[in-house]
């Protein structure tokens, strides 16, 4: 009769739980994901459908975003104090939790930029010559 | 600055998450229901049929149970939030299993207990250094535990009268000092001469006059009883322990050479015996005042103890000399103690009894005068006999 599992066999469980589904984020880079939802916030607050929904069209649909890895991005980048939150009531009058930018987000979002434009440059290129 | 006052957010954020974790799931979830009905609608509005816009919407969200797992990961400290589960996954077993739960319990709590009572003991007895001086030095004559005032013969002898007293002191030059007190302790009542003054009960113990010197004890406030006080017409003094001082009379230094009253009889309390002396005895009424042998007659009057060369009522404890120490006197004390002329029809039948059972085993008449190892002074007196510490 085993009525005890050890602890040390769920916390290997848990372990792997978490490290499957960092891979499973791998649809879009994570930093760069982080830079698109901070863009698409430049604009005002919003919630996050419209910023999947944003970043898809504005995209001309070639970026879909992993609607699984947004929410994860989003409560990040809360936790660094980059965006803000407050619950608000949407169009249809359902309520809906709005991020917007914070001071350091916009920052942030700036010196991010910068950095994906050096970066892309470079990459590109690389890529052009011959 | 800026690093330091975002950490400091994040560990309030978090802290709150930690707190209201049935929040932060539910916030999650009705974030979640929100982007999947937004979803839905926008499914529906390309022509999908109800059902099928919702697990098409559900789809493209993946899976919900991994994202919340993964979000509450990012809320709370990740660590600490996992020995927190452990710590409910356990309590939860042990409340499933009742029995093994309190047997557990129990047996810690005997455990811990039992422990904890026996160091306290063996502290208190054994480990507390004693707040004399040199302990190692000090020996108590005899090992019998008779009290208080024992006439006649003692199967184990222990406990002496005033004069035997005087002449074992004298005919031991083995010790360098050997003090007497009294077995039992004397009720007092004590009035201290002032106007608003009322009389007291308090505890009173005889000693000789240098009881103090042989435990090498100093006066906190004063000075102690020396042999001066403890002459036939010496004018009657009295010490105080610290602990009367502080708790009865608020350590007021003006009393100390005042005048109170002994059972009605003035006396002179000169000083007041260090913080940590308690007695030369561990026991539960310590005396409060210690009165030298010399003011026994007027204090206990008509039932006055001291002249009578037959009456035994005090202990004696000595401090040896290193040379020529303990296996010279031991078979010598007998002889000593019988030498005497008022006492030797009462001890010529003196043995040195090496038995602890000499009470039961030996003739009637055999008195047994043994020395005692006194490394702990506290442990012999009627109180608290220790037979591994004798020989």
């Amino acid at each position: 009769m085993k009525r005890f599992r050890p602890l040390n066999v769920l916390w290997m469980e848990r372990r792997s739980l978490l490290k499957e589904t960092r891979q499973d984020q791998g649809d879009l880079l994570q930093g760069t994901l982080d830079l698109l939802i901070m863009k698409a916030l430049a604009r005002g607050s919003m919630h996050g459908y419209a910023v999947a929904e944003w970043i898809h069209q504005t995209s001309e649909d070639a970026l879909r975003v992993a609607e699984g890895a947004l929410y994860p991005a989003l409560h990040r980048l809360e936790l660094r104090g980059l965006l803000s939150s407050e619950w608000g009531l949407s169009d249809n009058n359902r309520r809906a939790k709005y991020y917007s930018l914070t001071a350091a987000g916009r920052k942030q979002l700036v010196q991010e930029t910068e950095y994906w434009r050096r970066m892309s440059g470079a990459v590109a290129r690389i890529l052009q010559t011959a | 600055m800026a690093v330091f006052s975002g950490s400091l957010n994040k560990t309030r954020l978090r802290r709150k998450a930690l707190l209201n974790r049935r929040q932060l799931d539910r916030d999650l979830r009705d974030e979640v229901a929100f982007h999947l009905a937004m979803r839905e609608r926008r499914n529906c509005e390309a022509g999908m049929d109800a059902e099928e816009a919702r697990y098409a919407a559900r789809r493209r969200l993946g899976n919900f149970t991994q994202l919340k797992e993964v979000c509450r990961e990012i809320w709370t400290f990740g660590s600490l939030e996992g020995v927190m589960q452990d710590i409910r996954f356990s309590a939860r077993k042990l409340r499933k299993s009742p029995g093994f739960t309190l047997v557990a319990a129990l047996t810690l709590a005997l455990g811990i207990g039992a422990n904890s009572a026996i160091f306290t003991l063996i502290y208190a007895v054994m480990l507390k250094s004693l707040p004399v001086a040199r302990p190692s030095e000090l020996y108590r004559v005899g090992a019998g535990n008779q009290c208080c005032v024992i006439d006649g013969l003692q199967g184990n002898f222990g406990i002496f009268s005033h004069a035997l007293y005087k002449q074992l002191k004298e005919n031991t030059p083995e010790f360098s000092s050997l003090g007497a007190f009294s077995g039992g302790l004397n009720s007092l009542s004590v009035r201290r001469v002032g106007a608003s003054a009322v009389v007291q009960p308090y505890i009173g113990e005889f000693i000789s006059g240098n009881y103090f010197s042989t435990f090498g004890l100093d006066a906190c406030a004063g000075r102690l009883a020396t042999p001066d006080d403890d002459r036939p017409n010496a004018p009657p003094v009295a010490v105080m322990s610290y602990r009367i001082w502080r708790e009865h009379y608020s350590l007021d230094p003006s009393l100390i050479g005042g005048p109170f009253l002994f059972n009605g009889h003035p006396m002179t309390v000169i000083g007041v015996t260090p913080p940590e002396f308690f007695g030369e005895t561990l026991r539960r009424d310590p005396p409060d005042f210690w009165l030298p042998l010399s003011t026994e007659p007027l204090v206990n009057e008509s039932g006055s103890l001291l002249a009578h060369s037959d009456l035994h009522w005090l202990y004696l404890i000595g401090r040896l000399k290193p040379e020529p120490g303990l296996t010279k006197l031991k078979p010598e004390l007998p002889r000593k103690c019988n030498s005497g002329s008022r006492a030797k029809d009462k001890y010529r039948n003196n043995t040195a009894e090496r038995s602890q059972s000499s009470a039961s085993s030996s003739p009637p008449r055999a008195v047994a005068l043994r020395v005692c190892v006194q490394g702990i002074p506290t442990a012999c007196g009627c109180s608290l006999p220790l037979p591994g510490s004798c020989f």
